[in-house]
């Protein structure tokens, strides 16, 4: 009977936030119960957001107007092509535990891969003895197996190819002449890295770069992507919108998540009369990742004149310092 | 055993082989390493070395990764301060979409074709 009775008392919460719109946000300790109400004191910048009408984006939570603008940046990266190069100490310990390992391992078994007096036997033979001979063969056998470590300013264990000149050398093709089936990798370094083309996302393999616009202006040309905020749209809409029209629709992108990586705030220079009602800008970035595509600002709407794909320290060379304190622990090292 | 090994093969060569590796003979099981004093004192410096590398770069890895979580919560108070609506749809859970199949995984060397400049939306 009691149970019932407490059954029939509870009510189903989605009615208790009917009843109560305000009961159930815990999400800040500031949050005061005062209604949101739109419309007071806020006259929506008609110029500006282009939408007539458009509910304005700046109500706080006490139900004041904002005296910011609110807009959404996006940090648009290229994450790394190539996986990143060892240290000369990590190639040295590689080194190190990959003889120790040759020490420990089992002997080859050559008449199990090698069927003895065959074409293939032979040239395996043949190419072996190249290698004895060039002084490039160690084994962890026989009389010099404990001599697994090299002297101090021996540097044969690095190579610049990534070790396929060695390869070829010693691989057992089947084949007469030389092999050429082997087709050589691609160096790391870029065309594009050896002319240092900061548009290019061919670039700096091994780091993340950012993308990054220059406005027409004199000071603060160069930054992320950004745009105020026009009605309704959430920051992530804003923030695929703002890349539309700053870099075209030609990127294939990826928007990471709903929440915002970073954010900036910054008051209008004093004599600046471009948004009359507010006194500085709010500006909250979302990360998204590039996968193909190139920007291209032709058109654009932002005003854009140049854009440039950058690492992190060349971000820092380019844009300006306030501005490049406040981005800096968004981005990644690497 | 000597009558069992005087006794002609029996069975498919290739299975014999194939035995015959995977089983080693005693000959040709490695040797345990043997240091001797300096050399296993190289070695122990080598791993402490090691360890401390490896410290000094997790430490690194630790610090970035708090800093942007630290600039991410500072986004978030910001944002809960000036619009509860945009809170909201920033921390809610949906649409947030898939991870996307396009993304590639970094290789040692930069693909045959490069970058695909080419990509056109329709």
């Amino acid at each position: 009977m009691n149970a019932a009775g407490l059954r029939s008392a509870r009510q189903p919460f989605g009615l208790l936030l009917k009843q109560h719109p305000r009961a159930a946000r815990t999400y800040s300790s500031t949050a005061v119960a005062t209604p949101p109400t739109a419309g007071d004191g806020f006259v929506p910048d008609e110029q500006s957001h282009g939408l007539p009408g458009g509910i304005p984006s700046g109500v706080g939570i006490r139900g004041e107007t904002t005296s910011y603008r609110l807009a959404s940046g996006v940090v648009l990266s290229r994450p790394p092509m190539l996986t990143r190069s060892l240290t000369p100490f990590e190639e040295s310990y590689y080194f190190y535990q990959r003889r120790l390992n040759q020490r420990l391992a089992l002997p080859f078994t050559r008449y199990f891969y090698f069927k003895k007096g065959t074409a293939a036997d032979t040239e395996r033979k043949r190419k072996l003895k190249a290698l004895v001979e060039g002084g490039q063969l160690w084994t962890g056998f026989g009389k010099t197996g404990w001599k697994d470590e090299l002297m101090v300013g021996d540097e044969s264990h690095r190579s610049d190819d990534n070790g396929y000149r060695r390869l070829v050398e010693s691989s057992v093709t089947g084949e007469d002449g030389d092999s050429a089936s082997f087709e050589a990798p691609l160096p790391r370094r870029t065309k594009a890295d050896e002319v240092n083309d900061r548009r290019s996302l061919d670039r700096a393999g091994e780091r993340t770069l950012y993308l990054l616009v220059k406005s027409k202006r004199e000071k603060h040309a160069w930054r992320f992507p950004q745009a105020v905020l026009q009605g309704r749209e959430t920051l992530v809409e804003s923030a695929k919108r703002t890349l539309a029209e700053a870099a075209g629709v030609n990127m294939n992108t990826w928007f990471v998540g709903n929440v915002p990586i970073g954010h900036l705030v910054y008051e209008y220079e004093k004599g600046f009369q471009g948004d009359a009602d507010k006194i500085g800008k709010k500006v909250f970035f979302m990360k998204a990742r590039i996968m193909a595509g190139q920007a291209d600002l032709k058109d654009n709407k932002l005003g854009l004149e140049d854009f440039l794909w950058l690492t992190k320290e060349e971000i820092g060379e380019v844009v300006d310092k306030s501005y490049w304190e406040s981005v800096k622990p968004m981005l990644v090292a690497h | 055993m000597a009558r069992k090994a005087k006794a002609a093969p029996q069975g498919d060569a290739r299975v014999r082989m194939v035995r015959y590796f995977l089983f080693h003979p005693a000959a040709h099981t490695p040797r345990p390493l043997k240091f001797g004093t300096m050399r296993m004192l190289r070695h122990w410096t080598i791993h402490r070395a090691w360890l401390l590398f490896k410290r000094a770069e997790r430490i690194e890895r630790e610090r970035e990764l708090e800093t942007q979580y630290n600039k991410i919560r500072d986004a978030c108070e910001e944002l809960a301060k000036t619009d509860t609506r945009l809170f909201r749809n920033a921390i809610s859970k949906k649409d947030v979409g898939t991870f996307p199949i396009e993304m590639r995984i970094p290789t040692d060397t930069p693909p045959k074709k490069g970058w695909n400049y080419g990509w056109r939306r329709h």
